[in-house]
């Protein structure tokens, strides 16, 4: 999906952000490389626009720290910040402005001015295709007419680092792959690297190289699409217990013949069973705990995608 | 820079597609001057009917000044509602007898004649045409009275002075015509004749005797607003105060705006977003005052004076305005509570400063209050310039005065300003 340059572009090392009691963020360090798209995936409330607003500076960490390339990323570090582009969850924009008055504001606020802010305005437009309706309020546009016009006003100061906070939810399908296509473009044909947040999965595996999973403010999982899925092996069935049985029925299971291994799973009423075959062995594990006269709580056939490793490693879907 | 630019021409855009707010704030103040002018202007003819159910009692003292003086007094106690009154105990009013009747409050407004008046139009300098000192008649006025009571009389005196006072002239040059016609003089001096009998004939032109307004010896101030003057200033200054709810509104809004989120991202300190906040509306001020005084001026024919010295008070007012909008703001925790905050400080202190009431009329403990407010300082800088006339150096204080409210303010707001 992008050129092979593996330098680190910007690194998150234990960083922790706490509101009041909640911690949203706890001790998350990561590596982003310069060229590639990484994924942010989570649930809703995981801990993603915090740590976004930390990777560019909106405001400081509880603790840990923020590179860019060898500059730190602070709410005061403003040649860091000129090089990061944001495109906040919520449309960042101002409502009674057109969209071009919109961009040329922040175009301005990015230190762009004359000819050269006229020519990027109308570049970002065509990006998103909103050329025609540039003059018109920003408030008369469609939902995502404006999620586009709210990325085009991250990518006006043309950003080496573009971040973008779930910018396709609420979106109609046109829009959605138009912001795709943006974005494949951007990081293809322009070798911006991107950090893109969603609680979609099907995003994160079309347009990301690599992909964290984030959860309760943790990274649980972090590598590329393919990696994370191939982890489940054959398949994962993920049953529930009860917990005072765990070890007994871990040994039922790993015994046997369909099940390649058995083991803890995202809490102790979970226990993940990874199997050549899911549905194979499914037959062979509810015959085994009938006989055993143990009883099983809930069952889930985890299919091989980003959902799957999701629940794998919190027991939890995606949509809650 | 260029942020700062930014951000002002962003607000000004907003300010400009969103007009709904400022459409009140430009109304309000100018709905407030028109109503009460117009009211009080109600009161004031009112005023003078009423008069003639019950008579308005003015001392006079004639004293030295002579036949014409008592013609006039003579027509002024034949028009309906005024009864003159010339002497007390049997005894003639004096001049000091008149201030001192006024100064106690026993009469509202009296008239003192000055000392030859008559002899001067006699002087034979007026009828060659030559300039004389004026004369003046003082009318003596307590300035616990509103411009509803002396109104009348003054009306009634300038009045009968032009008519007295022209038709005494027109006959003498009259009989100076017809005596030097004989003779033959030259033409110019004809004219010049001819011109004086009109004059007199007619009652207009510059008469050698004015009137004046002025309080009884030892009571302070000179000239007191009539209602436009009053309402102009007053409801000029308060309007501009109502720029903070404004402005209020404005910062809380952009708080809370999404975009707020992304320019926290931007490479931007809070400098040119707070400047944003301070500019316009410092704009918006003074096209308000420039809008206020326009109408008082074609609508009410309010004499403005010396306009650069209005300019001068209106710039330092419209920064104490604002200034106080970034305080409230930075005080409030809400937006709600802070346009309800500036919604009641406004009215306090304009109250207080005189916006609704002259100051000249409260007790003197409310008068000492009143200096603490801006409103206070601002109107007093208005009319020295709309009342007493005076220019630059008439308003220097008042306007040092509004810049240490502003400067105050500002740094207050400053201070407090957070946009997260
Ligand atoms: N400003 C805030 N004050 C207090 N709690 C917050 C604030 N912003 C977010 N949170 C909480 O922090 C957690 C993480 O939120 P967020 O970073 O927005 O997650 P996500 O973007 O993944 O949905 C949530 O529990 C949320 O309620
Ligand atoms: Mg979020």
């Amino acid at each position: 999906m992008s050129s092979a340059d593996n330098g680190t572009l910007l690194r998150a090392g234990g960083v922790m952000h706490r509101y009041g009691d909640l911690t949203a963020v706890n001790d998350v360090s990561l590596n982003v490389r310069r060229g590639e798209v990484f994924g942010l995936l989570g649930p809703n409330g995981a801990g993603k626009s915090t740590l976004i607003g930390i990777l560019c500076g909106m405001f400081a960490p509880t603790a840990g720290s923020v590179h860019l390339g060898d500059v730190p990323v602070t709410p005061g570090a403003r040649s860091a910040k000129q090089r990061i582009g944001v495109v906040p969850q919520d449309i960042a924009l101002y409502e009674k402005l057109s969209g071009r008055q919109n961009l040329r504001f922040f175009g301005r606020v990015y230190g762009l001015g004359g000819r050269r802010l006229r020519e990027r305005v109308e570049a970002v437009l065509d990006v998103v295709g909103l050329s025609d309706r540039g003059n018109d309020r920003a408030e008369t546009y469609s939902g995502g007419m404006q999620r586009r016009l709210n990325l085009a006003a991250g990518l006006l100061h043309e950003p080496e680092l573009l971040i973008l906070d779930e910018p396709t939810v609420g979106v109609d399908p046109q829009s959605r792959n138009h912001i795709f296509d943006s974005v494949e473009r951007l990081n293809q044909d322009k070798g911006v690297t991107i950090v893109y947040t969603t609680h979609y999965m099907e995003e994160a595996e079309r347009l990301c190289d690599r992909v964290g999973i984030i959860d309760h403010g943790k990274i649980v999982a972090l590598d590329t699409p393919r990696a994370l899925i191939e982890s489940l092996g054959g398949g994962v069935i993920q049953i529930g217990i009860d917990p005072g049985q765990a070890e007994q029925v871990t040994e039922i299971l790993a015994a046997l013949e369909s099940v390649q291994a058995a083991g803890p799973g995202p809490d102790e009423r979970l226990l993940n069973i990874e199997a050549e075959s899911a549905r194979h062995a499914l037959v062979d594990v509810m015959q085994a705990m009938n006989a055993a006269a143990l009883e099983v709580e809930t069952v889930r056939i985890l299919e091989p995608n980003l959902e799957s490793v999701f629940l794998r490693y919190t027991g939890r879907s995606l949509r809650d | 820079m260029r942020a700062t630019l930014a951000f002002t021409i962003k607000e000004f855009q907003v300010l400009v597609r969103d007009p709904g707010g400022l459409f009140v704030l430009f109304l309000m103040p100018v709905m407030f001057m028109v109503v009460f002018s117009l009211a009080l202007g109600g009161l004031f003819e009112e005023g003078a009917a009423r008069g003639s159910a019950r008579a308005l009692e003015v001392p006079v003292a004639i004293g030295g000044a002579g036949e014409v003086a008592e013609q006039v007094v003579e027509q002024l106690d034949a028009t309906q509602g005024l009864a003159m009154v010339r002497e007390q105990n049997g005894q003639p009013l004096t001049a000091e007898k008149v201030a001192q009747l006024v100064a106690d409050g026993e009469y509202p407004v009296g008239v003192v004649f000055p000392e030859g008046l008559t002899a001067l139009l006699e002087d034979p300098r007026i009828l060659r045409g030559e300039q004389v000192q004026p004369l003046e008649v003082a009318v003596i006025v307590d300035p616990a009275t509103t411009a509803q009571v002396t109104g009348p009389l003054e009306g009634a005196l300038s009045a009968v002075l032009q008519q007295v006072v022209g038709r005494r002239l027109g006959e003498a040059g009259a009989a100076l015509w017809f005596e030097q016609v004989a003779v033959g003089l030259p033409a110019e001096v004809r004219e010049r004749l001819a011109a004086l009998m009109q004059q007199g004939g007619q009652g207009g032109g510059a008469l050698p005797v004015t009137t004046r307004r002025q309080v009884p010896p030892g009571v302070e101030r000179e000239q007191f607003p009539d209602q436009f003057q009053q309402n102009a200033a007053g409801y000029t200054v308060m309007g501009v105060f109502f720029i903070a709810t404004v402005m209020i509104e404005s910062i809380f809004v952009e708080r809370r705006s999404g975009a707020m989120r992304r320019l926290r991202a931007a490479p931007v300190g809070r400098a040119p977003i707070l400047i944003s906040k301070l500019v316009p509306f410092y704009v918006v001020n003074l096209i308000q005052i420039a809008i206020m005084f326009a109408i008082a001026r074609l609508a009410f024919g309010l004499d403005l004076g010396f306009v650069p010295a209005l300019i001068v008070v209106s710039a330092a007012l419209a920064l104490v305005a604002t200034g106080l909008g970034i305080a409230l703001a930075g005080v409030a925790r809400s937006e709600t509570q802070g346009t309800g905050l500036a919604v009641i400080v406004v009215l306090t202190t304009s109250a207080l400063g005189g916006v609704m009431v002259p100051r000249f009329i409260m007790p003197e403990a409310m008068q000492q209050i009143g200096n603490i407010t801006p409103q206070a300082w601002a109107i007093q800088g208005y009319q020295d310039v709309l009342v007493r006339g005076q220019g630059l150096g008439g308003v220097w204080l008042e306007a040092g005065v509004l810049l240490i409210f502003a400067a105050v303010f500002t740094a207050l707001g400053i201070w407090r300003f957070r946009f997260d």
